[in-house]
């Protein structure tokens, strides 16, 4: 080997990370730990790269090396040796699990999509990690960040669960569920999965801050989207819900007309002489229907239908006390 | 930088190298911009360790080829070859590709459909298998889509602007002039951030009850610090109260920062959390109902807000539902 002036410690366990990646790219079976170590080479002497030649300290040296590929998220595998008479465990990287799939981006497109994840900070994401993976950073980032959107250790394993059609399982609500996942939603200020609920037999959305623990994925293919499902409508809880859906009439002040439009996704089926706005809302879960409504003070009314009211009423009452 | 780690090392080479190939060579000063890797580190790095990196037995045939790179100091051209292993670059993380197409998924509503950010996206969601809107829709605050460009465009430039704002609060449009410092999203809503000339101080504006909005010519001075972005900022003078939440209600405040946060017995929890609007809370305790109670309040705050509030609301039932 080519002896250069001395290198520095981390330069020389560099070049042992970077042997033993080629080591467990190049191979077509699991390889064991002592042909990883022939295959990585033996240290002599500090400027040397590779494992001690006393076994437990390569053995040491060597798991070392794998919580580092791990901190890298490498896609090891482990498997057992072919032809050992023990079994013995071996690893192996497999190159389609290594490698990013080609996309070949332009230099503006990659300065714009710089541009948005320092615009846009995901919780725990590394931006310029992400960047080195398509080809480094190109272009100037924004000024200033935007918004930071956040994170819960449960949305990859959902995002890999919605792209790679698996069946996710986890505990909600203190129950079991196994869930079909169709769309991940970030929708005022949270994050939503909507699919089919198999335990429940019917489609359902869960906020995924609200799931108890980790999520097990099933294989890939696991399900079925049904035609059709796609797509996320924008959060208005009231919209979702088990109730058979009854038309409410609401009555809101002129002042919060306009915010009331907005908020309720639609336009006032009236307005009355002094520039109130009368809304027709269809509402499929009455308490997400009162919660919105208290969200306008005293300055809405439900004028309709008498149950939607009454609730409301009763509610008030309750907290007049 | 602080001295990078045989980690930070290998995370970037991983990428340089399939990079560098696919370029069939590059400069070292783009490379060392591109892969925040220090030029005088990676040249380093290039010639000591990646050209002695191969595989057993080690044979020169064996080794990666880093060409280029002389004995002359700064600067220079590399090309690398026999490194079939090394020849693409690592895959994302899902947690990866959910931050980077999430992240130009929000961006892209009011961008140019057939600009940059769009293609960008369109190939990593085909490169990746995702479908975008479907498997993943991400809305950062929808309806303040117009006055977000314009928003930015003058915090940019430093210049006044005049708005017709509706406060929730107050119930009332007003005309203002603010100083726009910071333009920002949170929990679903758009705020600008800056000084008010009617209110004479620094105050969060809510993006989607600007009723309308007009750049002025005139300029403003920045401000050395443009304060947190958060909307929800407490100032010093705010009235604390001390809300008791019941177990499973705490979603109720995890998007309010808290000066305190106790967990009891049982689960219920005593949030602790400054109230610069009564209205803000009033509206909160309402929603939360019986789950909700307030244990302490500091002028003008009454413990029994929530009762006030409730009967306040009343009042608009009164004619036809109450008993009389």
């Amino acid at each position: 080997m080519t002896a250069e002036s001395r290198r520095k410690p981390e330069q020389v366990r560099l070049e042992r990370l970077l042997r033993l990646i080629a080591a467990l790219i190049d191979t077509p079976r699991f390889l064991s730990i002592e042909e990883i170590h022939t295959k990585v080479g033996v240290a002599r002497g500090a400027d040397s790269a590779g494992y001690p030649e006393n076994g437990p300290a390569a053995k040491r040296a060597f798991h070392r090396d794998m919580n580092e590929l791990a901190d890298a998220e490498i896609p090891v595998i482990s498997g057992r040796v072919p032809g050992q008479e023990r079994e013995t465990l071996g690893y192996r990287i497999r190159k389609q699990d290594y490698s990013l799939p080609e996309m070949d981006f332009e230099a503006d497109e990659l300065a714009a999509l710089h541009r948005a994840t320092t615009a846009v900070r995901f919780d725990g994401v590394s931006g310029s990690e992400v960047l080195w993976k398509l080809g480094g950073r190109v272009g100037e980032a924004t000024a200033s960040e935007l918004a930071a959107v956040p994170a819960h250790p449960a949305l990859a394993d959902v995002f890999q669960s919605i792209t790679e059609q698996r069946v996710a399982e986890f505990a909600y609500g203190g129950q079991h569920r196994a869930v079909e996942p169709w769309t991940l939603a970030f929708d005022q200020g949270h994050w939503y999965v909507l699919g089919y609920d198999r335990s429940r037999e019917d489609r359902r959305t869960f906020r995924v801050d609200r799931i108890q623990g980790g999520v097990e994925l099933g294989p890939p293919s696991g399900f079925q989207q049904p035609e059709g499902t796609a797509g996320w409508v924008s959060f208005q809880p009231w919209k979702f819900g088990a109730a058979p859906p009854v038309t409410a009439t609401l009555k809101i002040d002129p002042e919060q007309a306009v915010w009331a439009a907005r908020r309720l996704g639609q336009e006032p089926a009236e307005r009355e002489r002094d520039g109130s706005a009368v809304f027709e809302v269809v509402v499929r879960s009455p308490d997400a229907f009162r919660s919105v409504v208290l969200e306008f003070l005293e300055h809405a009314e439900i004028l309709g239908p008498p149950e939607l009211r009454a609730d409301m009423v009763a509610w008030l009452e309750e907290m007049s006390r | 930088m602080s001295r990078l780690t045989a980690g930070d090392r290998l995370r970037r080479m991983l990428e340089l190298v399939p990079w560098i190939m696919s370029q069939g060579g590059a400069e070292l000063s783009e490379v060392s911009h591109r892969f925040d890797y220090p030029e005088a580190e990676l040249r380093e790095d290039l010639v000591k360790v990646l050209f002695v990196v191969g595989l057993h037995p080690f044979t020169p045939d064996e080794l990666i080829d880093v060409m280029g790179l002389d004995e002359e100091e700064g600067g220079g051209w590399v090309a690398i070859s026999n490194a079939d292993y090394f020849s693409r670059p690592l895959r994302l993380t899902p947690g990866q590709a959910l931050g980077l197409i999430g992240a130009a998924e929000a961006l892209l509503s009011g961008a140019d459909p057939d600009g940059p950010l769009s293609r960008g996206l369109a190939k990593l969601a085909a490169g990746l298998g995702v479908s975008v809107g479907e498997d993943l829709a991400v809305s950062l605050g929808e309806s303040a889509g117009e006055w977000v460009e314009p928003l930015l465009g003058a915090a940019a430039d430093h210049r006044e602007v005049r708005i017709r704002y509706f406060s929730y609060g107050r119930g009332r449009e007003s005309e203002r002039v603010i100083h726009p410092h910071r333009v920002f999203s949170e929990s679903g809503n758009w705020y600008v951030l800056g000084h008010c000339r009617q209110a004479g101080g620094v105050r969060v504006f809510r993006i989607d009850r600007i009723r309308s909005l007009h750049v002025l010519e005139t300029l403003f001075d920045p401000p050395d610090e443009p304060g947190l972005p958060s909307a929800f900022q407490a100032r010093p003078g705010d009235p604390r109260v001390v809300l008791r939440l019941a177990p499973g209600a705490s979603w109720a405040i995890e998007k309010y920062p808290t000066d305190d946060e106790v967990v009891l017995d049982g689960g219920a929890i005593d949030a602790t959390m400054a109230v610069s609007r009564i209205s803000w809370l009033e509206r909160l305790l309402l929603q939360l109902g019986p789950q909700a109670e307030l244990r302490h309040a500091e002028p003008p705050i009454a413990v029994d807000q929530a009762r006030k509030a409730a009967r306040r609301v009343l009042a608009r039932y009164d004619d036809e539902q109450r008993p009389s």
